[in-house]
């Protein structure tokens, strides 16, 4: 009786703190708490590392096991991303692994019903279908969609599968809908993926930009590195440059605020400014930066067959002045709604020779229809004050989920990839072909359709056959209606893999249950190209299987067994040795496992024992030309590029049918559609549902308060939700913003699929809605 | 013997306790003396949380304002309170 009584005021005891820990992560933007999540007992813990589960920015974790269970969290001391601390979705991050609706066993639909069945026979039947779809309809009606929270294992496997084994490139990820413009703003920039700088740099920076960035709730460790940064040296800048006022707002010193879609005219007139105050680095611009301008008018993607290809041609930097004159801070203060004072401020922030300045920017700029361009604006300033690649200047473009950079793009699990390259070169499939063992031309040398184009495809029934792991589009497809419609026609099968029932497992055939995280090995690579390798430290439920086994089980079936020789007990050794022959050389080379199990993550390129905290930079990048200071050699000319992009508008702007904006978004407490974070009923109470942000004098004027139930609609669909007024964040009037974290506010219904036309990536952030009171 | 008439469980309850940087020392110290409370301070923020343990409401009452009157406490916010 004693031992129980003590264990249940323990456990209060531990939901009283986490309730407080979630509460203060909600209220104070950045604040942290140094000590283990509180335990019934701690006694004989065995504490393990690993990267945390969730967001991008890859903290370190150490997960204390009891009794073959997860019962304890602390951050890592010997991360150097987190330095031992973490935010309140890590603290309780292995509570998801024991959520009472976990998938534990497959499941069939049997006569429209899902019936449990041994996972063998669901695995037969995946492969049997597969099978027949290709005999029937050709390779390339079956697919496979994944995510950046797929493992490197996870995304190497589908791709050696789907694109080297049964020759379809019919293979797409959800960080195509996060990170998409990130990845074609490096490639048309510097030729080459992934941020030059590293986390390190915010100790060494004067002023932060925030373009279109929540730090202080998507990530929360960096806000407060940023925060404590600030707080030992007082003369350190925080701007903030948003739609909406945020927790990031409250924290900063200045917040500016822009009316959709201009942020690519104030990044123009950033420069007319830096240009017309003779702020140029001229030397740098003169060694290390060549201008070019693309087309214009490049369309929105919004219609099936839509095709677009950039070119870029050759200006000179007087060219690319006088296009600028359009950007004239008065001429562009008429219509960004950012005041010609907050343009020159920004302009002097960059351009003051003796401020080292970091931009960090993730959803605002990505999902955006012109979001290559603006990642392209946002390097054009840090290139002309030549502010990069050096400790604290550094533009910096931050990912959403644990391995969208290590699994995504750096496997290459996007329609157009390879591990190294793309299919459409030549070397590079020959590349594959010979490190995957393959007869040559078994790679298509054809991309087919990124994330949108593909689900567009299964509508139309061109596509037959889906996979998807480690995701859940059903909450997080644009325009959605159609898109979960072209799912469940018949004709179509669809199989999910994953750790919990959601609303995509909803339209599935087939569900395998995943075995999550810490229930297997694997590695992810964060946002500062880290990577970090975990163990598997627990036995997953029920006959619940990692995904890079599902898929080698499934190659098996298939008859490509040689292709996959591995044993359970090595497999993701032997994956991650050979995976490591794609990147052998100076600009990507990656840790060997060793490295990687000994150490809490290690950043590419590792050379010769050594991480490459900065590249381009040839004091720190071994990759570089030595002769010189800096080298840009993701480009032929190892320059890097400065690309005149105009200002264009949006796909579907407010008009007197739709008079507001709908901007969509994410919050601390949950990770991305909630399907983890709901089942910790911590989180879950902290936040059980979405709501609509509007503005208070929105608000008077169609006299709705907080909390009333308010209709949001837009051409495609309509939900009723809560309103919140003077809530968590405030967005500008005439826009309303809504989190997408919540199943049964389905806001997806009401955005649209348009796409940046260069990285294919959707704009969550634009459409036009109308709101009433109901 | 219990007495169940008048018998009440132990409440559990956490608070945000806001407070000014320069008594953050002499407030844990305090703090740390009472056996009915535990302390877990930010490490970036002028924020403590607190657990407060108490048999009825009338211990409860007094402890609370104990620490509101401490030096240098702003203020005092419940985040999750229960009985065990
Ligand atoms: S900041 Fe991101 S990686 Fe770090 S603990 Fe929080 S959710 Fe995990």
């Amino acid at each position: 009786m004693q031992i129980a009584e003590k264990t249940r005021r323990e456990f209060i005891k531990e939901l009283a703190i986490s309730a407080a820990l979630v509460s203060a992560s909600s209220l104070i933007p950045g604040i942290l708490f140094a000590r283990d999540q509180a335990t019934p007992t701690l006694e004989n813990i065995d504490w393990k590392k690993t990267p945390c589960r969730f967001c991008g920015v890859g903290c370190g974790l150490l997960v204390g096991l009891q009794a073959g269970k997860a019962v304890a969290v602390k951050g890592d001391p010997n991360s150097s991303v987190n330095k031992g601390l973490c935010c309140v979705k890590g603290y309780h991050s292995i509570l998801a692994l024991y959520g009472e609706d976990r998938l534990t066993k497959a499941q069939i639909r049997k006569n429209g019903k899902m019936v449990e069945v041994p996972i063998s026979e669901a695995l037969d039947l995946v492969a049997l279908k597969i099978k027949e779809t290709i005999k029937e309809h050709g390779k390339n009606a079956v697919s496979i969609y994944g995510s950046g929270q797929w493992t490197i294992p996870d995304g190497y496997c589908a791709s050696k599968l789907f694109k080297g084994a049964i020759g379809t490139n019919n293979v797409e990820a959800n960080a195509r809908l996060c990170m998409a413009s990130a990845v074609t703003g490096f490639l048309t920039t510097f030729g080459i993926d992934e941020p030059m700088g590293c986390y390190e740099d915010i100790e060494h920076s004067d002023v932060f930009i925030l373009w279109g960035n929540n730090m202080a709730e998507m990530h929360p460790v960096l806000f407060s590195r940023m925060l404590d940064h600030r707080q030992k040296n007082p003369h350190v800048k925080i701007i903030d440059f948003a739609t909406r006022k945020t927790r990031t707002s409250y924290a900063s010193d200045h917040s500016i605020y822009f009316v959709p879609q201009t942020d690519l005219a104030v990044a123009n007139a950033i420069c007319h400014e830096i240009i017309a105050q003779n702020r140029v680095n001229q030397s740098f611009v003169d060694a290390n930066c060549a201008f070019k301008q693309g087309k214009t008018n490049i369309g929105y993607g919004l219609e099936d067959d839509f095709k677009f290809k950039d070119e870029l041609s050759d200006i000179d930097f007087k060219k690319y002045s006088e296009y600028l004159k359009d950007y004239s801070a008065q001429k562009v203060a008429a219509y960004s709604g950012v005041s010609i004072s907050d343009i020159k401020l920004l302009a002097n922030y960059y351009g003051d020779p003796s401020k080292k300045v970091t931009s960090f920017w993730c959803m605002g700029p990505n999902q955006h229809t012109r979001g290559t361009w603006i990642n392209n604006l946002i390097y054009n300033i840090h290139l002309l004050t030549g502010k990069i690649a050096t400790p604290g200047n550094n533009p910096f473009s931050l990912t959403g989920q644990p391995s969208a950079c290590g699994t995504v793009r750096e496997v290459g699990t996007l329609t157009h990839k390879l591990p190294h390259g793309v299919v459409t070169n030549q070397e590079d499939r020959e590349l594959a072909e010979k490190i995957w063992k393959l007869p040559p031309g078994s790679i298509d040398s054809k991309p087919t359709h990124h994330t949108v184009s593909m689900f567009r495809a299964l509508d139309r029934g061109e596509i037959k056959f889906m996979w998807i792991q480690v995701t859940n589009p059903m909450v997080t497809m644009p325009n959605l209606k159609r898109y979960r419609n072209g799912a469940l026609k018949d004709g179509r099968f669809i199989v999910v893999s994953d750790v919990y029932p959601t609303p995509t497992t909803e339209v599935a055939d087939v569900v395998l249950p995943s075995a999550m995280w810490i229930e297997r090995e694997g590695f992810y690579g964060n946002s500062e190209r880290r990577t970090q390798h975990f163990e598997k430290l627990l036995d997953p439920p029920g006959e619940a299987m990692s995904d890079t086994w599902q898929l080698i089980e499934i190659a098996k079936r298939l008859g490509y067994e040689h292709l996959f020789p591995w044993s359970e007990k090595e497999h993701i050794e032997k994956i991650w040795a050979e995976y490591r022959l794609f990147h052998d050389n100076p600009k990507h080379a990656m840790a060997p496992y060793d490295e990687l199990k000994k150490n809490p993550g290690l950043q590419w390129p590792f050379v010769n024992g050594k991480e490459t905290k900065r590249r381009f930079a040839s004091k720190s990048d071994p990759a570089c030309d030595q002769s010189r200071e800096f080298d840009f050699y993701g480009k032929p000319d190892h320059k890097a590029w400065v690309i005149f992009r105009p200002y264009e508008p949006p796909a579907e702007s407010p008009d007197k049918d739709f008079p507001f904006w709908l901007n969509t978004g994410r919050v601390i407490e949950h990770w991305h559609t909630g399907s983890m974070t709901r089942r910790i009923p911590i989180l879950h109470q902290a936040m059980p549902n979405s709501y609509a942000e509007i503005n208070p004098e929105d608000a008077l004027e169609l006299g709705v308060k907080n909390n009333d139930w308010i209709k949001l609609s837009s051409r495609r669909g309509e939900i009723r939700i809560r309103a919140s007024v003077n809530g968590r964040g405030i967005p500008s009037k005439g826009q309303v913003f809504v989190p997408f974290f919540d199943e049964s506010l389905l806001i997806n219904e009401l955005t649209l699929d348009a796409y940046c036309p260069i990285s294919n990536q959707p704009d969550y952030k634009k459409c036009a809605i109308k709101v009433e009171r109901v | 013997m219990i007495d169940l008439k008048s018998w009440q469980p132990m409440v559990i309850k956490s608070f945000l306790l806001y407070f000014l940087p320069k008594n953050k020392e002499e407030i844990i110290k305090s703090l740390a003396q009472y056996s009915f409370c535990e302390v877990l301070p930010s490490t970036n923020k002028n924020v403590l949380i607190i657990t407060l343990e108490s048999e009825d409401p009338q211990a409860e009452k007094i402890r609370i304002s104990t620490i509101e009157n401490l030096p240098g406490v702003e203020s005092l916010m419940m985040t999750f309170g229960a009985s065990v």
